[in-house]
C-alpha cells in the first residue's frame, strides 16, 4: 500500500467515528462514566469546537443550503447502501440472522431497482434499514466500551468503537474493492460527504448543547455513550439505556 | 459524634421524603396517560415558534402537571442534595424548571403533520412502567421517545424521558456535575440562574 493509500486509510478510519459520536452517549446514569483521560479529552474537545465553529460547521451548512432536502435524502440513501454489506456482516456476527438477511435483500434491491441505492425502494416493501458496525458487534459480544476518547476533528469515541472502526475497515468488501481498483478518491469523497451529512443532521443537537449546557463536554459524553448503548441493544429492544438507569440509586449517589 | 448523628438523621429524613411508597401503574393506564401528554406536546408544537411566551407557558403547565419534579430534582442532584437547606432546594428547583422550560419550549420545533404513535407499555421492576413511543414524519426518520412513569402516591407522573435512548435525567446530571464539583449546590444554582438570564 503506497503513502496515498495509507493516508486515505487513516482518514477513512477516523472521519466517520467522530461525527457518529456527536449523536451519541453513556453507560448509564448512576454509574461513573469511564473517562480516565478527561483532562486531555477536554483539550481536544475545545480544539474540535473551534474547528467546528469556524470550518466544519460552515462547510456543512453550505452543503445543507446548496442541496435541497430530497437530494440530500438520496445521497444519504446512496451512502447507507454502500455501507449495507458491512451491516449485513456485522448483524450476522451478532447472531441477528434476520437483520443480516434483511441487509442483503436491501442491498440487492436498492442497488438495482433503487438505482445504485439513491432510492430506498426496499423500505417500501418492508425491508427496514440496517446500520450495524463492528463496534456494535463487539458490544453485542459483551465487550465494554472502555475509556471514552475524543479524537482531533473526529470527535467522541471509545477504545472499543475505535477498534471496531479498524475492524470495519479491514473487512469492508466494498471499501477494499474500491481501493484495489484505485477508486480511493471516490471512497474518500463518500466518507467526507457522510461526515458532512451527519453534521447537518446533528446541527440542532450541537447548537442546542452549546447554547443551553453548563458543561457541553459532559453532555456530549453522556449522549455518546447512551446512544451507543442503545444502538448495541438495537432500537426495538427493551434492554436499552433508560431501562438500566437506577433512579433510586441516583437519588442517593 | 453529634455530626455523625446529624448525618444519619438527615439521610433518614431524605430517604423518607424521596423513597415514598411507589405503585406500579397498569400498562393501559400508562398508555392513556402518555396519549394525553402527547396531545399536550402537539399543542405546544402547533403554537407558532415566534410566540415563545405562550410556548413556555404551555410547557411549564405540562411540566407542573405531569412530571414528578421533586423526584427529578433530587435524582439530578444526587448526593449534592445532602446537607442542602430547604431554601437552597427550592431555589434550585425553580432555576432547574426554568432551564428545562426555556430549553425545550424553543427547541421542540413546529408541527408539520407529525404522528405521535405509542408502541407498547410494560412494567419495569415493582415501581415503574415504561411507555415506548415514536414520532413519525414523512420526510424524517422516526424519533423514538421512551417515557418512564411512577406513582409515589400523588398520582401517575413522568420521572424520565429518553429521546433516541438519551435520558433527560442522565444528561442533566452530567451537565451539572462540573458546577457541583466546583462549588457544590450553591455554585450550580448560580450557574443555572446565570444561564437562564442569558437565554
Amino acid at each position: 500500500m503506497n503513502t496515498k493509500k495509507i493516508s486515505i486509510a487513516i482518514i477513512f478510519l477516523v472521519l466517520p467515528i467522530l461525527f457518529y459520536g456527536c449523536a451519541s452517549s453513556p453507560d448509564t446514569a448512576g454509574k461513573q462514566e469511564n473517562d480516565p483521560f478527561e483532562s486531555f479529552n477536554r483539550q481536544i474537545y475545545s480544539f474540535n469546537e473551534g474547528a467546528d465553529e469556524y470550518v466544519i460547521g460552515p462547510i456543512a451548512h453550505g452543503y445543507r443550503d446548496i442541496f435541497p432536502d430530497q437530494v440530500r435524502d438520496s445521497i444519504r440513501n446512496f451512502l447507507l447502501n454502500l455501507k449495507t454489506p458491512m451491516s449485513a456482516i456485522n448483524a450476522t456476527l451478532q447472531g441477528d440472522f434476520e437483520r443480516g438477511i434483511t441487509a442483503v435483500g436491501r442491498f440487492g434491491i436498492n442497488s438495482t431497482i433503487g438505482i445504485l441505492g439513491f432510492f430506498d425502494t426496499a423500505n417500501y416493501i418492508g425491508l427496514e434499514p440496517v446500520d450495524e458496525d463492528f463496534g456494535q458487534t463487539l458490544g453485542a459480544w459483551g465487550i465494554e466500551s472502555g475509556p471514552y476518547l475524543i479524537l482531533p476533528i473526529l470527535g467522541p469515541t471509545s477504545t472499543r468503537d475505535l477498534a471496531g472502526k479498524v475492524g470495519d475497515w479491514l473487512v469492508d468488501p466494498l471499501g477494499l474493492y474500491l481501493i484495489r481498483e484505485d477508486y480511493e478518491d471516490f471512497l474518500l469523497a463518500t466518507k467526507v460527504t457522510k461526515a458532512l451529512d451527519t453534521r447537518v443532521e446533528l446541527d440542532g443537537v450541537i447548537e442546542g448543547t452549546r447554547e443551553n449546557s453548563l458543561d457541553p463536554y459532559a453532555i456530549m459524553r453522556t449522549m455518546y455513550l447512551q446512544r451507543r448503548a442503545r444502538l448495541i441493544a438495537n432500537e426495538e429492544s427493551e434492554d436499552t439505556t433508560i431501562y438500566d438507569i437506577d433512579i433510586d440509586v441516583m437519588l442517593l449517589e | 459524634m453529634i455530626s455523625i448523628l446529624k448525618i444519619i438523621l438527615m439521610s433518614l429524613s431524605l430517604a423518607f421524603c424521596i423513597l415514598k411508597p411507589s405503585y406500579a401503574i397498569e400498562e393501559s393506564e400508562a398508555i392513556e396517560y402518555i396519549e394525553n401528554v402527547g396531545q399536550q406536546a402537539i399543542n405546544i408544537l402547533k403554537t407558532p415558534i415566534d410566540n415563545l411566551e405562550k410556548r413556555e407557558l404551555l410547557f411549564e403547565k405540562m411540566l407542573n402537571n405531569n412530571f414528578d419534579k421533586k423526584l427529578i430534582h433530587r435524582a439530578v442532584l444526587g448526593k449534592a442534595a445532602r446537607g442542602a437547606s430547604k431554601e437552597q432546594l427550592v431555589r434550585f428547583g425553580k432555576a432547574f424548571d426554568k432551564h428545562i422550560v426555556k430549553v425545550y419550549a424553543s427547541q421542540l420545533g413546529v408541527y408539520s403533520n407529525q404522528l405521535f404513535i405509542i408502541d407498547k407499555a410494560y412494567k419495569k421492576g415493582k415501581k415503574d412502567t415504561l411507555v415506548s413511543s415514536r414520532i413519525e414524519h414523512e420526510t424524517a426518520p422516526p424519533l423514538r421517545i421512551d417515557w418512564r412513569l411512577r406513582n409515589r402516591g400523588d398520582g401517575t407522573k413522568i420521572i424520565d424521558i429518553a429521546i433516541e435512548g438519551v435520558s433527560l435525567l442522565a444528561t442533566k446530571r452530567a451537565d451539572f456535575g462540573a458546577s457541583i464539583k466546583k462549588g457544590g449546590l450553591h455554585a450550580l444554582i448560580i450557574d443555572l440562574e446565570t444561564k437562564n438570564a442569558e437565554n
